[in-house]
C-alpha cells in the first residue's frame, strides 16, 4: 500500500515539475512568429542579412544603428544568434554577406527557408530579473519565393473558375500587352486531340513561356507562379495544367477540361494546402514588403494589378483567420499585426518619401478592407537595406553608381501620392545600382528596419 | 509584343566623379570622466553668495570654537596631550580647506548651464527637425567639458539619419544623451554619498565633520558637474547652496543629538560608534538630497 502511495507521489511529482518547466519556459521567452511576404525581388532576403548584421554589429559600436529599436536598447541585449528550425534550411547570411563585399547582389530565394533570429537580453537587477523574467525574444521568419504566395488564394477555387478568372486577367492592360503570343497559340490550338503527356507538356510550355515574358516586364499576378519556381513537391510534367479557352473549360466532359481539373485538385493537395497549413496559419505577425518601384517603372496599369494582386491574397488571410489572426490566448493576449513596407527607398529622393507613403497606402487599400473586418492592426513603413544612393545636386536628385560602373544623377519629379495622380501614359524609371563598395557603412545607414521591428515587437 | 510607349518623369545624366564612400565612426571615444576639465570661466562671485558662505563659515567658526573649548579644557589637566591635538587638529582643518579650495577651483573651471537653450518640449512643438539638430549641436558644444557627455553626444550624432523626424530625433536624443547621463550621475551621487557617510562615520568631532561635509558636498556637486559638462546657473547655485546649508545644519544637529544619546546611554567606544553611524546614515541621505537637486537643475529642459 504504501509503495504505492510512495510511486503516486512521485509520478504526482514529475508531473508538478514538469508543469512548471513548461510554464517556465513559456514565461522566460518571448516569441514572435514573423512571416514575410512579398514577390521575388521585393528585397525579402536584403532585408534578413541587413537586420542581422546590424543586430550583431550593434553592441560593438559607438552610435546606435538601429536608434528606434527603443523597447531594446543595445545596453540590453547580450547576445545575437541565427538558429535553424529543425528541417528547414538555414538562412545563408554569411554566403550573403560575402556576395555583397564582392559587390554583388545576393542570389533570389528559390526554396525555403525558416529560421530564428533569437535575441537574449540581460537581466537588469534581480527585482526586475523577478519581475520580467522574458529574456529571450525570438523571432521565428520564414523567407520563401514570393511566387507561391500568389498562388494561395487558387485553393478557393474550382479549375474552371480559376482558369476563366486567368483569362479575362490576360485580356486586360497591362496582360494582354506579353499574352499575344500565348492566346494566338491557343487560339489556332486543335483541342479535339486527346491530351497525352506529350501535347499537354507542349501546352504547358507555352503557357509557363507567357508567365516568363509578363514577369520579365514587371506583372504580379502570375498563376500559378509555383509553375515558375517549382517545387520540389509538385510534378508538373506528370500532373501540370494552364488556363484553358472558356469553350473548352465550359465543357465539363471535355478531356481536357476533365484532365486539368483533377490535376488541379492534385496541386491544391499535394502543395498548397501544406504551404498555407505549414508556414502561413502559423504566424501571428507578418511582413507585406512590395517593390513600388518596379510598377511605377512600367505604368499605371502594373500598379494596380500590383494592387489587384494583394486583394486577392487577403482571401488567403481570412480563411486562416482562426489560426493566424485570432490571438493565442494561452497565457499571453497577443493582438496580430500586419506591417506593409515599401522596399528600396533609398531610391527616391527623401523629399518624395511621404507622397511614396502615400502611394504605398493607396495600393494596400483593397487588402485593408479585408483586415479592418478581421481587426487586424496595421501599419504601413518605408524601408531601405542599404543606403546605395547619395543626395544630389537638387532637392528630388539622387546620386548612383550604375551596374556599368558609372555615377549617376537622376532628377525625378514629384512621385505620385495616388494611382490617380499617375498619368497612364508616364512612368518614372527605376534606379539600378551596383553594390556599393563600402556596403558595411551603407547598410549601417538602412532606412527604417528599427521603426519596423520596433512595431512588430511592441 | 505591342506595348505602349511611356513617358519617363525622370532626367538623367552622368556624373564625372566616383561615389563617395561613406565612413563609419571609430569607436574608441572613451565613455568615462574626464580627470580635469579644460575650460576656465570667471565670473564675479555675488553679494548673495558671500552672505551664505559667511553662514557657512559662521557654522564652522562655532564647531571650531567648540573644538578649541574642548582642549582649552583639556589643557589643564594634561597640557601636552593637549597641545598635540591642537596641532593634529589644525593640521586636518587645513588639509580639509586645502582639499575644498581644490573642489571649488574644479567645479568653477566647468562651463556653466545657459538657461537661453531651447527647452526640449519647445523643440517639440515647434516641429522642425533642422532646428532641433541645431539646437542639440548648441547644446552638445556647451557640455564638451565632460568627457562621459562628448561620448554620448558622438553617439548620438552619429546615430542620426536624413530620415528621421523631429520627434524621432528627440526620442533618440533622450535615450542616448539625457536619460545615460542622468543614469551616470546618479551612479556617481550613489559612490559620493556613500563617501559622506564614510567621512562622518570616522569624524571624531562636529568640528572636523562639518568640515568634511562641506568638502564632499563641494566635491559631489563637481563630480556630477562633470558628467554633465555643465555647473548650475546663479540662479541654481543659489538653491543649491541653501540645500548644502540646511544639510549642514541637519547634519550637525543630527551629530548632537546622537552625541548626546550616546552620552546618555553610557559613553562607551561601542555607543559612540552607534551614533556616528546614525549619523552616517543621515548624512548621506542628506548628501543624496543635494546630489539630486543638483541632477535635477541639470537636466532641466
Ligand atoms: N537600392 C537598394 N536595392 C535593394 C535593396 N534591397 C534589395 N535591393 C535590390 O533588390 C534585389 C532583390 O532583393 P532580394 O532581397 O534578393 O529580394 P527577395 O527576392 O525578396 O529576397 C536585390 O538584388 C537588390 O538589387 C535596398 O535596400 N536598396
Ligand atoms: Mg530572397
Amino acid at each position: 500500500m504504501s509503495r504505492f502511495v510512495n510511486k503516486f507521489y512521485k509520478a504526482f511529482d514529475t508531473l508538478v515539475d514538469t508543469g512548471a518547466q513548461s510554464l517556465e519556459n513559456l514565461f522566460s521567452r518571448d516569441v514572435h512568429h514573423v512571416i514575410i511576404t512579398g514577390l521575388s525581388r521585393s528585397g525579402k532576403s536584403m532585408f534578413f542579412t541587413t537586420l542581422m548584421s546590424l543586430l550583431s554589429q550593434r553592441s560593438q559600436q559607438t552610435f546606435d544603428n538601429l536608434p528606434l529599436l527603443r523597447s531594446l536598447p543595445k545596453e540590453l541585449i547580450q547576445s545575437v544568434e541565427l538558429r535553424p528550425i529543425e528541417g528547414e534550411a538555414l538562412f545563408p547570411l554569411d554566403r550573403n554577406l560575402q556576395k555583397l563585399q564582392s559587390r554583388q547582389w545576393p542570389e533570389s530565394t528559390e526554396q525555403i527557408y525558416g529560421f530564428e533570429l533569437v535575441l537574449t537580453t540581460k537581466p537588469l537587477n534581480a527585482i526586475s530579473k523577478l519581475l520580467r523574467k522574458s529574456n529571450q525574444i525570438i523571432f521565428r521568419f520564414h523567407d520563401y519565393p514570393g511566387e507561391w504566395l500568389t498562388d494561395l488564394p487558387m485553393l478557393h477555387k474550382e479549375f474552371v473558375a480559376w482558369s476563366d478568372s486567368a483569362w479575362s486577367q490576360q485580356l486586360n492592360p497591362p496582360q494582354k500587352h506579353y499574352a499575344s503570343d500565348w492566346h494566338a497559340f491557343v487560339e489556332s490550338y486543335d483541342f479535339d486531340r486527346l491530351p497525352n503527356e506529350e501535347l499537354v507538356g507542349d501546352y504547358m510550355q507555352q503557357y509557363r513561356n507567357y508567365l516568363i515574358a509578363a514577369k520579365s516586364k514587371g506583372i504580379t499576378l502570375l498563376q500559378p507562379g509555383s509553375m515558375l519556381i517549382p517545387s520540389p513537391k509538385f510534378n508538373w510534367e506528370k500532373n501540370g495544367f494552364a488556363p484553358l479557352p472558356s469553350r473548352i473549360a465550359s465543357d465539363p466532359e471535355h478531356p481536357w477540361t476533365l484532365l486539368f481539373q483533377k490535376n488541379f485538385e492534385h496541386f491544391k493537395k499535394i502543395w498548397l494546402a501544406p504551404l498555407q497549413e505549414s508556414y502561413f496559419s502559423k504566424a501571428d505577425k507578418q511582413i507585406v514588403m512590395l517593390d513600388l518601384h518596379q510598377g511605377l517603372s512600367h505604368s499605371r496599369a502594373h500598379l494596380n494589378q500590383l494592387k489587384e494582386t494583394l486583394s486577392n491574397l487577403a482571401s488567403s488571410f481570412v480563411y486562416g483567420a482562426d489560426k493566424w489572426y485570432k490571438p493565442k490566448i494561452l497565457f499571453r493576449h497577443e493582438i496580430s499585426k500586419v506591417a506593409f513596407v515599401a522596399t528600396k527607398i533609398d531610391l527616391i529622393p527623401n523629399s518624395q518619401h511621404e507622397n511614396f507613403l502615400h502611394l504605398l497606402q493607396d495600393i494596400t487599400s483593397g487588402i485593408r478592407a479585408h483586415l479592418r473586418e478581421k481587426e487586424v492592426e496595421f501599419q504601413h513603413f518605408l524601408i531601405s537595406a542599404m543606403q546605395t544612393t547619395d543626395p544630389g545636386s537638387c532637392e528630388n536628385c539622387l546620386r548612383f553608381t550604375n551596374p556599368d560602373g558609372d555615377y549617376e544623377e537622376w532628377e525625378f519629379e514629384s512621385i505620385p501620392d495616388r494611382l490617380k495622380a499617375l498619368d497612364p501614359e508616364q512612368n518614372y524609371p527605376a534606379i539600378n545600382t551596383m553594390v556599393p563598395k563600402d556596403v558595411l557603412a551603407r547598410m549601417n545607414h538602412a532606412q527604417g528596419i528599427d521603426r519596423l521591428i520596433e512595431y512588430l515587437i511592441k | 509584343m505591342n506595348e505602349p510607349q511611356y513617358q519617363e518623369r525622370v532626367k538623367k545624366r552622368t556624373l564625372q566623379e566616383a561615389q563617395p564612400e561613406l565612413s563609419l565612426p571609430e569607436s574608441d571615444v572613451p565613455l568615462q570622466n574626464d580627470k580635469a576639465v579644460i575650460e576656465d570661466t570667471g565670473s564675479g562671485i555675488k553679494t548673495l553668495l558671500i552672505a551664505l558662505f559667511t553662514t557657512v563659515l559662521a557654522i564652522i567658526g562655532f564647531s571650531l570654537i567648540d573644538a578649541y573649548l574642548y582642549v582649552t579644557d583639556l589643557m589643564a589637566s594634561h597640557p601636552l596631550l593637549a597641545s598635540l591635538l591642537a596641532a593634529l587638529l589644525l593640521a586636518v582643518a587645513l588639509a580639509i580647506f586645502a582639499l575644498i579650495r581644490n573642489e571649488w577651483k574644479g567645479l568653477r573651471a566647468i562651463g556653466k548651464y545657459s538657461n537661453d537653450l531651447f527647452s526640449i518640449e519647445e523643440l517639440k512643438t515647434k516641429g522642425d527637425v533642422a532646428t532641433t539638430r541645431r539646437a542639440l549641436k548648441h547644446r552638445g558644444k556647451l557640455q564638451t567639458g565632460s568627457a562621459f557627455a562628448r561620448g554620448c553626444y558622438h553617439a548620438f550624432e552619429h546615430s542620426l539619419r536624413e530620415h528621421h523626424t523631429n520627434d524621432e530625433v528627440l526620442k533618440i536624443y533622450q535615450d542616448m544623451v539625457l536619460s545615460p547621463i542622468e543614469r551616470q550621475a546618479k551612479s556617481v551621487l550613489k559612490r559620493e554619498s556613500a563617501t559622506a557617510g564614510g567621512i562622518s562615520l570616522i569624524s571624531p568631532n562636529s568640528f572636523i565633520q562639518t568640515l568634511g561635509i562641506l568638502w564632499i558636498s563641494l566635491r559631489t556637486l563637481r563630480r556630477i558637474s562633470l558628467v554633465f559638462g555643465i555647473r548650475p546657473s546663479i540662479s541654481g547655485n543659489w538653491r543649491l547652496l541653501r540645500i548644502a546649508l540646511e544639510n549642514l545644519a541637519a547634519g550637525s544637529l543630527t551629530d548632537l543629538l546622537t552625541d548626546e544619546i550616546a552620552a546618555q546611554l553610557g559613553g562607551t567606544l561601542g555607543d559612540k560608534l552607534l551614533a556616528n553611524s546614525v549619523d552616517a546614515v543621515a548624512v548621506a541621505s542628506l548628501n543624496q538630497r543635494l546630489g539630486k537637486a543638483l541632477i535635477r537643475e541639470l537636466s532641466k529642459h
